[in-house]
This record gives C-alpha cells, sequence and structure tokens, in this order.
C-alpha cells in the first residue's frame, strides 16, 4: 500500500481483476451478460437464448430481426410478457386491458422497434 | 369566446417549459373539460413527443401536421393554413379517452390537439428570418411572423378554450410572434441564482424592451423541479427577490421527480395511462396548476388582435 492507502498493482493485474469481476457478474446475471453479447455486435450463438427475455426489448429489437424477436418473446407466459412491457415503459397497463398474447407480441415487437429507432439504436 | 393564449416561455432552457405546457393542457383537459390546442415552437420537439409518442410524431411529419411545415411554407411564400396542421386527439389521459365528465362539471370531456415541431423548426424560421430581412427594420421577421400567426389563430375561431404555446429557451422570430400575440405568459423557473437572473433577463431585455409587450397581470412565473432538500436560506432569499422585483408567482410548485420525467413519455399513439400514473406524485401539483392556470386565464383581458 502507497501512501494514499491506494495499492499498487501491475496493469496486467489491474486488467485481470477488471475483466474478473466483469466476468463473475456476468456468470450469475443473465440479462447483463447478454447486454455483453448483443453488445459485441455480432452473430453469437449461445444458449439459454430465453435469457434474453431479461433484456430491454428495444436492445433486442435492436440486434434481432422480428422472426428472432417474436421467438424469444413467444416462449414467455403472457403474465410475464405483461410485465416486461409495462416494466419497460413500452406500455400502461390501460394498454393491455382485453389483450392476447398475440395481441400483447405484437405490441412489443411494434414499440421496441419503435423506440430502438428513436434512440437511435435502429435505423426506420 | 376565442380561445385564451398562453405562452410558456423563459430565456433559459431547461426549466420544465415543455413538461409544464403538458401538464397544463391535460389538467385544463382533464379537469375543466377544456379543448386545448398546444402549439410546439421548440425545435427539440420534447412536447410533440411527449403527447404524441415518437411514431405519433413521425406520422404528423409524414402527414405534414407540423410547426416546421407551416413556416416552410411561409418562407418559400406558399400559403399555408395554421388549421391543417393540427393533430386532433392526441392526449394520452385514459379517462380523457374513456370521455368521462370533466371534475370542473363541464358537460363535455376535455380534448387536446397539437400542433407538433420537429427538429428542422430552426432552419426553416431561418429561411423565413432571410425572407423577410430588412437591414433598417430588425423587427420585419417578427412582425410578418406574428401578421401570419394571428391570421392562422383566427381562423381558428372558437374551435379552441385554450392555445398554448410552448416556446424554445430565449426569443426566435416564432416565440417573439407567440409572445407578441399571447393573452398570457407562464415562465417556469428553478430557484438558483442564475435562473432569477435570466428570468429579469428575459422580462428587462426581450419582453420590455424589445417586445413591448409585458404587462404584470398578464405574466406569472412557476417554480419547477424543486428539490426539498439544501440551501433553504439561500431559496427564501431568492422568492423573495423574485417577489420584489415585481414578478407574481403561483401557488402551484412542481417537485423534482424522476418518475414524473421518465414516465411522462408516451410509448405510442395508442398507449394510454391515468392521471394518476401518468404524474405519480406530482398529480395533486399538476391538478392544481391547471386550476390556477384556468383562473389566471380567466382574468387575463382579450387581446385585440
Amino acid at each position: 500500500m502507497n501512501d494514499d492507502n491506494h495499492e499498487r498493482v501491475a496493469p496486467e493485474v489491474a486488467l485481470d481483476r477488471f475483466l474478473t469481476a466483469i466476468k463473475n457478474q456476468a456468470d450469475i446475471d443473465p440479462a447483463f451478460r447478454n447486454n455483453l453479447l448483443l453488445a459485441l455486435g455480432v452473430t453469437v450463438v449461445f444458449d439459454g437464448e430465453n435469457d434474453l427475455a431479461n433484456v430491454a426489448p428495444h436492445i433486442v429489437a435492436a440486434h434481432k430481426d422480428e422472426l428472432s424477436f417474436r421467438a424469444i418473446y413467444g416462449r414467455l407466459p403472457v403474465a410475464k410478457l405483461r410485465s416486461v412491457l409495462t416494466k419497460s415503459g413500452l406500455a400502461t397497463k390501460s394498454d393491455l386491458t382485453g389483450k392476447s398474447q398475440d395481441d400483447i407480441l405484437d405490441m412489443l415487437w411494434g414499440r421496441a422497434v419503435s423506440r430502438a429507432e428513436e434512440r437511435g439504436l435502429r435505423v426506420g | 369566446m376565442p380561445a385564451k393564449k398562453l405562452c410558456i416561455a423563459s430565456m433559459k432552457g431547461g426549466v420544465g417549459k415543455s413538461t409544464t405546457a403538458m401538464m397544463i393542457a391535460d389538467s385544463l383537459a382533464y379537469f375543466h373539460g377544456a379543448q386545448v390546442l398546444l402549439i410546439d415552437l421548440d425545435p427539440q420537439a420534447n412536447c410533440s413527443q411527449m403527447l404524441l409518442s415518437y411514431s405519433g410524431l413521425k406520422q404528423a411529419s409524414s402527414a405534414k401536421n407540423t410547426i416546421t411545415y407551416w413556416v416552410d411554407c411561409l418562407a418559400r411564400g406558399v400559403q399555408a393554413d395554421l388549421f391543417g396542421c393540427v393533430s386532433v386527439g392526441v392526449c394520452g389521459l385514459q379517462e380523457v379517452r374513456m370521455g368521462s365528465r370533466a371534475k370542473s362539471g363541464s358537460p363535455l370531456p376535455g380534448q387536446i390537439a397539437a400542433i407538433p415541431s420537429t427538429p428542422t423548426l430552426r432552419f426553416a424560421e431561418m429561411a423565413f428570418d432571410h425572407k423577410h430581412f430588412d437591414p433598417g427594420d430588425r423587427a420585419r421577421p417578427r412582425k410578418q411572423m406574428t401578421e401570419f400567426l394571428q391570421t392562422g389563430l383566427r381562423k381558428l375561431g372558437n374551435a379552441y378554450d385554450y392555445v398554448i404555446f410552448d416556446c424554445p429557451p430565449g426569443f426566435t422570430t416564432l416565440a417573439q410572434a407567440a409572445l407578441s400575440a399571447a393573452d398570457g405568459i407562464i415562465t417556469p423557473l428553478f430557484d438558483d441564482p442564475v435562473s432569477v437572473w435570466s428570468l429579469k433577463a428575459f422580462r428587462d431585455f426581450g419582453l420590455v424592451e424589445e417586445l413591448e409587450v409585458w404587462d404584470k397581470d398578464r405574466h406569472r412565473v412557476i417554480y419547477t423541479r424543486v428539490q426539498e432538500k439544501g440551501g433553504a436560506s439561500e431559496k427564501i432569499t431568492l422568492r423573495q427577490d423574485v417577489n420584489l422585483s415585481g414578478f407574481t408567482v403561483l401557488k402551484s410548485s412542481i417537485k423534482d421527480t424522476v418518475e414524473a420525467l421518465r414516465w411522462s413519455q408516451r410509448s405510442a399513439p395508442d398507449s394510454f395511462k391515468t392521471f394518476k400514473d401518468k404524474y405519480g406524485p406530482t398529480a395533486s401539483a399538476v391538478e392544481q396548476l391547471g386550476a390556477e392556470v384556468a383562473a389566471f386565464a380567466k382574468k387575463l383581458p382579450e387581446k385585440n388582435i
């Protein structure tokens, strides 16, 4: 330890610790892991694509085509789908009243794409 | 009765003009059964997006229902109808959508219509300014714009109870025209020294000296994004200074809440939320604001345009 109470470590050790911390977090947090994978910007094939449902829908919409998007969210039970829409601010409870699973999936896709465009993650 | 025309305006940016404009429109429509036309004059188009949603604004833009299109036509010397740029039924409140009877006892539910703006508005304005530039009269673009705006507003007839202008910071040509045509002005304000200085500059250099439209009885100030913690004695002094320098402050104030900003945005044109859900902890303040603005507007003498 130096005078400032800061540990002095070699750059490679510091980098290793930093990457390990990210890896450890990715191991326990599927949404975080999938955000990292999506951020790579390349096609990544990995197990557990269901976990993508935990990522903000507009980020998934920015990286996946409609078919893949629908496959990911189509596996979710209706209650979870509703929760995804309301928690992400893409729909209100009023918007979801009386809607079937297909209606909700359509809404999720349409609004996620719109938000992705709005945030500059996808070209409209 | 012709509509009461209110400008939400200030010299300073980021004080909550667009949010205040939307709050007033929602409150007047829902609680007072008012027909409100909100005209967004700010190229940031925040109010337009909050009301219409991102995709709704895109649709309005495609249909040429924007103030940008109107100004662009004027700049090209093409006749443009302000009424034709109106998007109707843009209120995202569930109660208004369901036609709930206004709490004021008005027999009809209120509604909000809008003339939204787009980010290219300023460029259209610059083309207008260029067309009407007169080296001997720097006020000429403003005078021309005011005339066009007043003509457009006259054609709206009695269709609306209120026309609310959401102005950009400072004095763009459109903002000058709206301030010249408005019956009343409401200025959102932070209680910090820079904002208070800006308020005084807005009045003294802009409204009094340049536009010659300032009238104490037609101008109100509202504190927005109020933070309860920190600097209490300094804030009290600042607020006293505002009162002593001749401004009239509304009793309502809007607290700074993360929720209000996060959830005030609309996700799609067919998305609706209840007043309580939309405004959360600020709901009662927004209701009170609408009541105060309605009372303020009622007392405003009609401006001869």
